[in-house]
């Protein structure tokens, strides 16, 4: 560190690039690292031990149920991946999907609640999704002008209007929408009309939600666009270098707008979604922390929406473990603990990409 | 409101600045060295469960706080120091990992303490003559001792930094890392010491709302704490003293919703519940691009020693 002379080794590791992205495997390794670092962490801990493979593996992937489960539990962690993954690729952290979600579902209860009678089942779904989006986009407006016009940072703002919103949300479940008779299940809104819901369907044994089709249908459709449009051409190029994008005439402060608000609108999709799909009712059972899952489904898949589809069954299967876990005297908390190991083995997932190996007195290879 | 009520709300939003100002001088000497650990919560919760055991076994609150320093500290060594400075991966996102990795583990280790009181308490503490003076004196001047720890940290901290040449480096450190390098500071070295220190100060500040504040310990007990102190910094542009009253004005703030229900005020609880989050935002609105320039220059750039 300090001191200037140091003995050369005959082979040395030599960062080379700081800021390379590491390869598909390299994350694929990490992942599996983060689990197995968390599952010894688990098998270490009173009572639990060797239930914890049974208990994970049937409750989860092994039982129709569990499967069934997995894709409930899968739907808004997709969708909280993708509306963040839509920020992270011009560069910006949306830690704000939990406001979203919770302002999206707001807006779509109002719209429940205070809807004609004669508006059917379908459209009035329809109509509540696009006030989810509305609600959801609008939430971001602050974060995204303050950041456009006075470079605010975008996680503070993001996250300070999350507790905004939970206290948002309290407030109409405690007040103008409250249920007594429903208090003993936890505090919720009256539940919104019976046909304003989606409906699942069954292929097999196997229990699968429309919500779940929409998750999956929001993650092709961006994956379209941002692969397709010159829309996405332009948020790559300004992803990967903003200073060339401004010379090759790309608008960048608009495109982080667009960027912060159509993260903001899916993150309003989330709540909504699991509404309409299981709760049925203004809750704070809306969110299980899914804003911020969401920002480990986008960073472990790399900004990919395939990735954030798979990534979000990924974390539905540590969540369900810790559920049954749960039985056995782990906090349900120690989900948390699992999903932080994986983020931290998802960062060092880039590092042996960015070293080379070198022979002692050879230069470093220009690129 | 009555006199009574707002003079006792403001005795006890003093205590509730406490935790906000050990966790924000942790966070403004790590981002002095162009650091930024927004994983504060975490680090906070880990301090807060760890102070709290301590405490109730040792049955001293002081060994508690003292628990909670160390283990913020090596905490942040561990899982957010090294990653970053050793390793050089992405601070937001080890960040992240750190809140994570924070609330899981303190609610873990901490579950089977979450319904045992804490039978010891840190006496007020009155300052002679000081506290005598009328309106103010039981304000300021009669507290915990830990409340006055966090003052002369403070003082300390901007001392440190703004009068010592070591304090001169370590802004250099943030401001420009290469330039120090050449200058002859060992910039890694400074950032590893610093980071876990300021880690040690957010650990303290977990500590402080466990075993002073609450008095007893349940998983999500720092209830965003860490990141309105992470705001807190940008708030007061990167400046201790700064701290002193900005904190103050957010433990009014946070008691406010108390302050309503007791008086029945019109307002919903939860709605009163809004300002401090809301001020920051206006406020970091409000400081817009002028914030950054107070900033330290290099904060959140990784510097890499002769290009290695």
């Amino acid at each position: 560190m300090s001191t200037p002379v140091r003995s050369k080794p005959k082979l040395r590791l030599v960062l080379h690039d700081p800021a390379a992205t590491g390869s598909l495997l390299g994350r694929v390794v990490a992942v599996a690292i983060g689990i197995a670092l968390g599952a010894a962490f688990l098998a270490l801990q009173p009572n639990v031990g060797s239930s914890l493979f049974s208990a994970s593996w049937s409750s989860t992937l092994g039982s129709a149920l569990g499967i069934s489960q997995l894709t409930q539990l899968a739907t808004p962690l997709i969708l909280a991946g993708c509306a963040v993954a839509v920020a992270a690729r011009v560069g910006l952290w949306n830690i704000g999907v939990d406001g979203q979600l919770i302002l999206g579902a707001w807006a779509a209860t109002a719209v429940g609640f205070y809807a004609p009678d004669a508006i059917p089942g379908a459209p009035l779904v329809v109509l509540m999704m696009l006030a989810a989006l509305l609600g959801g986009a609008l939430w971001m407006v602050v974060p995204a002008l303050a950041y456009a016009y006075a470079r605010v940072n975008v996680v503070v703002t993001t996250l300070m209007l999350n507790f905004v919103a939970y206290l948002w949300l309290a407030y109409w479940i405690t007040g103008p929408w409250s249920d007594p008779s429903y208090a003993s299940l936890g505090l919720s809104s009256q539940p919104v009309p019976d046909r304003a819901s989606l409906p699942h369907f069954t292929v097999g044994s196997i229990e699968i939600g429309v919500a779940f089709l929409v998750a999956v249908a929001v993650a092709v459709l961006l994956w379209a666009v941002f692969r397709f449009t010159h829309h996405g051409f332009r948020t790559a190029m300004a992803g990967a270098d903003e200073q060339v994008a401004s010379y090759g005439g790309v608008n960048v402060g608009r495109l982080h707008l667009q960027a912060l608000l159509a993260s903001g609108a899916i993150g309003g999709l989330v709540g909504v979604i699991v509404e309409l799909d299981r709760v049925h009712r203004f809750s704070s059972s809306l969110s299980d922390n899914t804003g911020y899952l969401g920002i480990v489904v986008a960073a472990l898949a790399a900004h990919s929406f395939a990735g954030a589809t798979l990534m979000g069954f990924l974390i539905a299967i540590l969540s369900a473990t810790g559920g049954a876990l749960s039985i056995s005297g782990v906090s349900s908390s120690v989900v948390l603990l699992l999903i932080g190991i994986l983020l931290l083995m998802g960062a060092f997932a880039d590092v042996p990409a960015r070293y080379r190996l070198l022979r002692a007195g050879a230069e470093e290879p220009q690129e | 409101m009555s006199w009574d009520l707002a003079h006792v709300s403001l005795i006890g939003a003093v205590l509730v600045a406490v935790p906000l100002l050990y966790a924000a001088l942790g966070e403004l000497i790590t981002e002095r060295v162009g650091v930024m650990n927004i994983g504060i919560e975490g680090v906070m919760s880990v301090g807060a469960a760890a102070g709290f055991i301590a405490a109730v076994k040792s049955h001293d609150p002081a060994v508690g706080l003292l628990v909670g320093t160390a283990v913020g500290g090596l905490f942040t060594l561990v899982f957010f120091a090294l990653p970053v400075l050793v390793f050089r991966t992405s601070e937001i996102l080890v960040g992240f990992a750190v809140w994570f990795i924070g609330l899981g583990a303190s609610a873990q280790f901490g579950q089977s303490y979450a319904q045992e009181p804490l039978k010891a308490e840190i006496p007020t503490l009155k300052i002679p003559l000081l506290g005598a003076i009328p309106g103010i004196g039981d304000i300021l001047f009669a507290q915990p001792w830990p409340y006055y720890a966090a003052v002369l940290m403070a003082v300390a901290v901007w001392f440190l930094l703004t009068h010592t040449a070591h304090g001169l480096n370590l802004r250099g450190v943030g401001d420009d890392p290469a330039a120090s390098y050449g200058s002859g500071v060992p910039v890694l070295r400074w950032q590893l010491v610093y980071v876990s220190l300021g880690g040690a100060l957010m650990g303290l500040g977990g500590a402080v709302v466990s075993v002073v504040l609450t008095q007893h310990w349940q998983s999500g007990l720092i209830a965003g704490r860490g990141w309105i102190a992470l705001a807190l910094v940008i708030f007061v542009g990167w400046r201790p003293l700064g701290l002193l009253w900005a904190t103050y004005l957010f433990g009014i703030l946070l008691t406010l919703e108390h302050v309503g229900q007791a008086e029945d005020w019109a307002i919903p609880a939860p709605i009163l519940a809004m300002p401090p989050y809301l001020a920051t935002v206006a406020i970091l609105i409000v400081r817009g691009r002028r914030g950054h320039r107070l900033a330290p220059a290099a904060l959140g750039t990784s510097f890499l020693r002769g290009g290695r």
